[in-house]
């Protein structure tokens, strides 16, 4: 994933400015700064979630290369259910939904049967040790177990991107060190990129790279 | 993968998202009721304003078909009021799973038809089990005399095709504003719900207000008899209307005054969190009471006219029998009127009240951790529909009584009883609605209790 003089604005607030960032495949990019530095703009920016006022994001997939700020609604709602997966704080889950059928959502989106999308969601759980909470409701997880449910729902369409806002925020520090390992192995590990907004040193120390913004511009990069 | 796969999972996914949850009972229950109480008061007030649309008229001049369009009139803003809170009230509570979805990767089509389907779903089971209620009704009605005979089981009940219009337009009022209310899910996969100051309103609104009400004073003072039963009923329609815009446009800026006054006095938190509420939307503060203001503005000129028509019955001989059964008749129908509109914006109330809590969740769950005591919680919550109902019941009616001045001043003279019964009918109602607020205590006790679960 390329990103190029990418400026968002707000009104008239510019929340990034001129933003440029490459993200390879088995790498984990941790992008930090204080609040208000356009950590969270700029990963929707990469998502295609909001479309930049200038520059270009750029993904090379299975079908070549795309240009996010070209593409329609429908076709950036694709892009994200296809080559995406998402992470966040609160993990973003369907609450009504069982652990596995949130899991096997994007799959049935996709066309697969209900059978075969909550079998293979429910594999998907056992491997990341949630063997018999399938049936459980997200009320009925822990922090911990709820963002292994995200994590493994991001693995289900075998994204190329996973992006994670805060995926370990609101979890105490030993599970969130599990939660991160777990993270980093259905991610990296396996060859896809991750893209992680933190604000916490801890996770930004375990990824490849640590990108650091303040006012919208990248101020600093660290490769480890 | 071949299409037919691909929809299967489609719609398997469809069946996840709008079948009934378990825990999400109360919720989904509330505007399946909601929807029930439209449906069956629709089919009632049908049923009545049919048989009157077809009373016998011997002297040609409709009076008969004026009350009918009348009864109908008065009913359509209370009952679209409550449907349009009951559907923002399905469609919202799946905001946030809606949103989810759009940043999956569903698309923005996909996921409106999920929305649109459930609030069809919702509204067609309401329906049906309004349709089921209307059963037991249709004894009660034919019991009720019509032009001085009871209506009778064949006229407590409609034609199918009639009944079953009804009903799909029930529904769709639920599809239509569920759709309306779902825009901003839509526009973002993130669902971001940006927190903006209303815009404050101006001063001119009451300026428009007193020249709409003085126009409308000048109509009914010309209006005679001598224009016919169509120009009779144009007049009061044109009236209606434009006394009613007036006070959608009144309302809100009355309601933004009176909440920006107590909060200015305020000196507990629940006075301040209800008042910021209000000011967060008079608008929206003013909407799930507006049928108030429109039963207030209806109670008060038809009382005056009933106690004026009661007092020429008692003293005069030439009164005849016809005209002794129509006064009966509009006695009915003010009284069902009213009583309906009321019941109707309690139903409202309550509705609104519960997607306000879901909305607001955040909020609650933060002041109880702040150690909050439920009470001054539930407190807020009666504020924050009092300050608006205070304005609906009030000013309206005053606007009425302004209207038909003379008939009111007869009647306060000749009849004080029946002011007295509209006053009271008025109390009735404004109790009755806070009955609306105190049946949604257990959705915040619920979002209290277990803050991090579905409502």
């Amino acid at each position: 994933m390329s990103v190029r003089g990418v400026l968002v604005r707000y009104g008239e607030a510019v929340a990034l400015d001129g933003v440029d960032l490459a993200v390879h495949d088995g790498e984990s990019v941790a992008i930090m700064g204080p609040s208000g530095s356009g950590k969270s703009t700029l990963l929707h920016a990469m998502a295609g979630i909001i479309s930049p006022d200038e520059g270009t994001v750029t993904l090379r997939t299975r079908d070549g290369v795309r240009e996010l700020g070209g593409l329609s609604d429908a076709a950036r709602s694709a892009l994200r259910l296809r080559a995406y997966g998402f992470v966040f704080q609160q993990g973003m889950l369907i609450p009504e939904l069982t652990a596995a059928e949130n899991v096997a959502m994007p799959l049935l989106l996709t066309g697969t049967g209900k059978s075969a999308a909550v079998r293979h969601a429910t594999r998907l759980l056992e491997e990341l040790g949630l063997a018999g909470l399938e049936g459980r409701r997200i009320g009925q997880l822990s922090g911990g177990q709820a963002q292994r449910v995200a994590i493994a729902r991001a693995r289900a369409t075998d994204a190329q991107i996973v992006f994670a806002d805060e995926p370990t925020g609101a979890l105490d520090s030993r599970t969130a060190s599990e939660v991160l390992d777990v993270l980093l192995a259905e991610t990296t590990a396996q060859g896809r990129a991750l893209v992680v907004v933190t604000h916490d040193e801890d996770v930004a120390s375990r990824c490849s790279r640590v990108v650091r913004l303040k006012d919208g511009r990248i101020i600093g990069s660290d490769t480890r | 993968m071949s299409a037919r796969d691909s929809a299967n999972g489609r719609l398997s996914a469809l069946w996840l998202l709008v079948r009934p949850a378990r825990g999400d009972l109360a919720t989904t229950a509330l505007p399946v009721v909601a929807f029930a109480v439209i449906s069956t008061v629709a089919l009632g007030v049908v049923a009545l304003a049919q048989a009157y649309w077809n009373a016998p008229d011997p002297e040609g001049f409709g009076q008969y078909r004026i009350l009918a369009a009348g009864m109908l009139a008065v009913l359509v803003v209370p009952v679209g009021t409550l449907g349009a809170a009951a559907a923002r009230l399905s469609a919202r509570r799946r905001e946030d799973r809606l949103a989810t979805l759009r940043l999956m990767g569903a698309s923005s089509s996909w996921v409106r038809g999920v929305a649109l389907v459930e609030a069809a779903l919702v509204a067609a089971a309401g329906a049906l089990l309004g349709l089921l209620l209307y059963l037991p009704l249709t004894t009660l009605l034919s019991i009720i005399d019509v032009v001085g005979t009871p209506l009778g089981s064949v006229g407590a009940w409609l034609s199918l095709p009639l009944g079953a219009v009804l009903l799909l337009t029930v529904v769709l009022v639920a599809v239509v504003s569920a759709g309306a209310s779902l825009r901003r899910v839509l526009i973002s996969p993130l669902g971001v719900r940006l927190r903006e100051s209303a815009p404050r309103m101006h001063w001119l609104r009451v300026v428009i207000a007193v020249l709409v009400v003085g126009v409308a004073v000048l109509v009914l003072q010309l209006t005679s008899v001598s224009w016919g039963a169509v120009g009779v009923t144009a007049a009061l329609v044109v009236v209606l209307v434009a006394v009613m815009a007036v006070l959608n446009v009144l309302g809100p800026y009355l309601v933004g005054r009176l909440a920006r006054r107590w909060l200015a006095r305020s000196s507990d938190a629940g006075t301040l969190i209800s008042m910021r509420g209000v000011l967060e939307s008079p608008q929206a503060a003013w909407r799930q009471v507006s049928g108030v203001a429109l039963a207030g503005f209806v109670a008060v000129p038809a009382g005056s006219v009933l106690g004026f028509l009661d007092t020429v019955q008692r003293l005069s001989d030439a009164v005849t029998t016809e005209q002794i059964l129509f006064f009966g008749d509009i006695r009915l129908v003010v009284v069902a009127a009213v009583a309906v509109s009321f019941l109707l914006v309690a139903c409202s109330v309550g509705v609104t009240q519960a997607a306000a809590v879901m909305e607001r969740r955040a909020l609650f769950v933060g002041l109880d951790r702040l150690g909050m005591p439920f009470s001054v919680m539930d407190r807020a919550r009666h504020l924050s529909v009092s300050t608006p109902l205070l304005v609906a019941a009030i000013v309206p009616s005053l606007i009425a009584a302004l209207l038909v001045a003379p008939v009111v001043g007869i009647s306060v003279v000749t009849a004080p009883l029946f002011i007295v019964t509209v006053a009271g009918c008025i109390v009735a109602g404004v109790v009755l609605v806070q009955l609306g607020v105190v049946a949604t205590a257990p959705v915040l006790r619920r979002v209290l209790t277990q803050p991090d679960r579905a409502l």
